[in-house]
């Protein structure tokens, strides 16, 4: 059986849903934090996470970059990520629009004071879009706390680590966004939330990490 | 293979669209395009922007719309055959065609930022398009300096590159222009080669002939 190396810093940041799929996945894996940017000409596109994948019968490691082809690769390898590409493709779609929220929110840090606002504006107009798409999928589902269908899957955990992100300790540079984020959760999102951490697949994360279950439900 | 029919709403630019555009022509699907008013239609749309892909039956009833441009990129590719179904060599190029994305992305990033912001777009451009090249020309060669990045046949890694790359030689008044001749293909032998190999492509021809491509829009300026 593989065994695997995720390289990245030591943050939240695009590396939770990588973690999070390496631990339901059940597979040996670590991590290591390296020295940066010194080990910045080491990695194959000069930048993290990298995973790394040792394969049981001694043949070369494997390496792989960018965060969501990582992401991707172990979400198929390990059948969190249906082989149909159309409904893979439905997985797919809500991870980059949760990462446009993320990006969003630090795109309005960077801009100049004057067009902070209407920035700010974006991307609480784009967190509104989410939280109502997610809702939306989460109630077509039955309510029954996945995005699709009734077992964890890629897009339960991504949506799992965005709400991680703003919520458990979250960076001083997120400000006030966690507390906004927890005042859109909809009961159908704190059930994903509290269901997803919940799955016996992410018990070794949780109990090492802690949860978020008294965030959602404590408002 | 499935028996879809495709929409592609986007607008009617280069912008984010080129790699989808060459998909779409190279898989042979039964494709067109439409520009939908905006931003009058915005709120009409799965997750409020553009581009999306409007997945219909084959007698044109819709069954689902697709969003995010990546995403509709590689929904067309697997299920056409453009990257494989094995998940590492699916991998292989997905990462290569991610590069290519955040480097793009980066400057986009540029094109709107001011002040120190632009500075450290700079600096963060210039280091990320010149690995992104030793990287690429590594792929080419080892792949034997055929025009392609993997095997001997046109892929989705080989389309996304020629959209890169052809972007960044025809790039627009608020471009990086101190930067961007890091990507100047015509210097670089086996990238010129993959761009030869892609626009000699027959699966391309309407792409590279056609006046209007599938729709009202008129064939893209990459000719």
């Amino acid at each position: 059986m593989a065994s695997y190396i995720f390289r990245y810093f030591n943050v939240a940041g695009f590396g939770e849903t990588t973690r999070l799929l390496l631990t339901a996945a059940k597979v040996d894996w670590s991590e290591e934090n390296p020295e940066w940017p010194l080990e910045k000409p080491n990695q194959p596109f000069g930048r993290l996470p990298v995973l790394i994948e040792h394969s049981a019968d001694g043949s070369p490691d494997l390496v792989i970059t960018e965060s969501g082809t990582i992401e991707r690769y172990v979400a198929r390898t390990y059948g969190f990520l249906p082989a149909d590409p159309l409904n893979a493709a439905l997985q797919e779609q809500l991870r980059d629009r949760l990462n446009d929220v993320v990006l969003a929110f630090f795109a309005h840090k960077s801009v100049s004071e004057g067009e902070r606002q209407s920035m700010h504006d974006k991307f609480e107009e784009l967190l509104d879009k989410v939280v109502a798409v997610h809702s939306e999928l989460l109630r077509k589902n039955g309510n029954n706390g996945h995005l699709f269908g009734t077992e964890l899957s890629f897009a339960d955990i991504n949506t799992y680590a965005f709400l991680r992100m703003f919520l458990i300790n979250p960076m001083p540079s997120l400000e006030h966004s966690p507390q906004l984020v927890k005042a859109k959760l909809t009961p159908e999102i704190a059930k994903l939330a509290v269901t997803v951490e919940a799955d016996p697949l992410l018990e070794a994360f949780v109990s090492k990490k802690g949860g978020l279950a008294e965030y959602v439900l404590h408002k | 293979m499935s028996q879809h029919r495709y929409v592609l709403r986007y607008f009617d630019i280069q912008g984010l669209c080129e790699t989808l555009r060459l998909l779409l022509t190279a898989s042979g699907v039964d494709w067109t395009e439409e520009h939908p008013e905006w931003p009058k239609e915005k709120t009409n749309q799965p997750m409020g922007h553009l581009p999306v892909l409007v997945v219909s039956n084959a007698d044109g009833k819709p069954e689902l719309v697709l969003s995010e441009t990546l995403v509709i990129e590689r929904y067309i590719a697997r299920e056409y055959g453009l990257l494989p179904a094995d998940n590492l060599a699916a991998a292989r190029q997905e990462q290569l065609r991610d590069q290519l994305h955040d480097v793009g992305s980066t400057h986009i990033e540029y094109m709107h930022s001011t002040g120190e912001r632009s500075a450290e777009l700079v600096t963060k451009f210039e280091q990320d398009a010149t690995c992104l090249v030793s990287v690429h020309v590594a792929a080419l060669r080892h792949n034997g300096n055929n025009g392609h990045y993997f095997g001997d046949t046109l892929s989705y890694v080989d389309l996304a590159a020629y959209a890169f790359f052809k972007f960044f030689s025809n790039a627009g008044p608020r471009s990086l222009k101190s930067k961007i001749g890091l990507l100047d293909y015509t210097r670089i032998p086996e990238v010129s080669k993959l761009m030869a190999a892609v626009e000699a492509s027959s699966s391309l021809e309407p792409y590279f002939t056609a006046e209007k491509v599938n729709g009202p829009r008129l064939a893209t300026r990459f000719k």
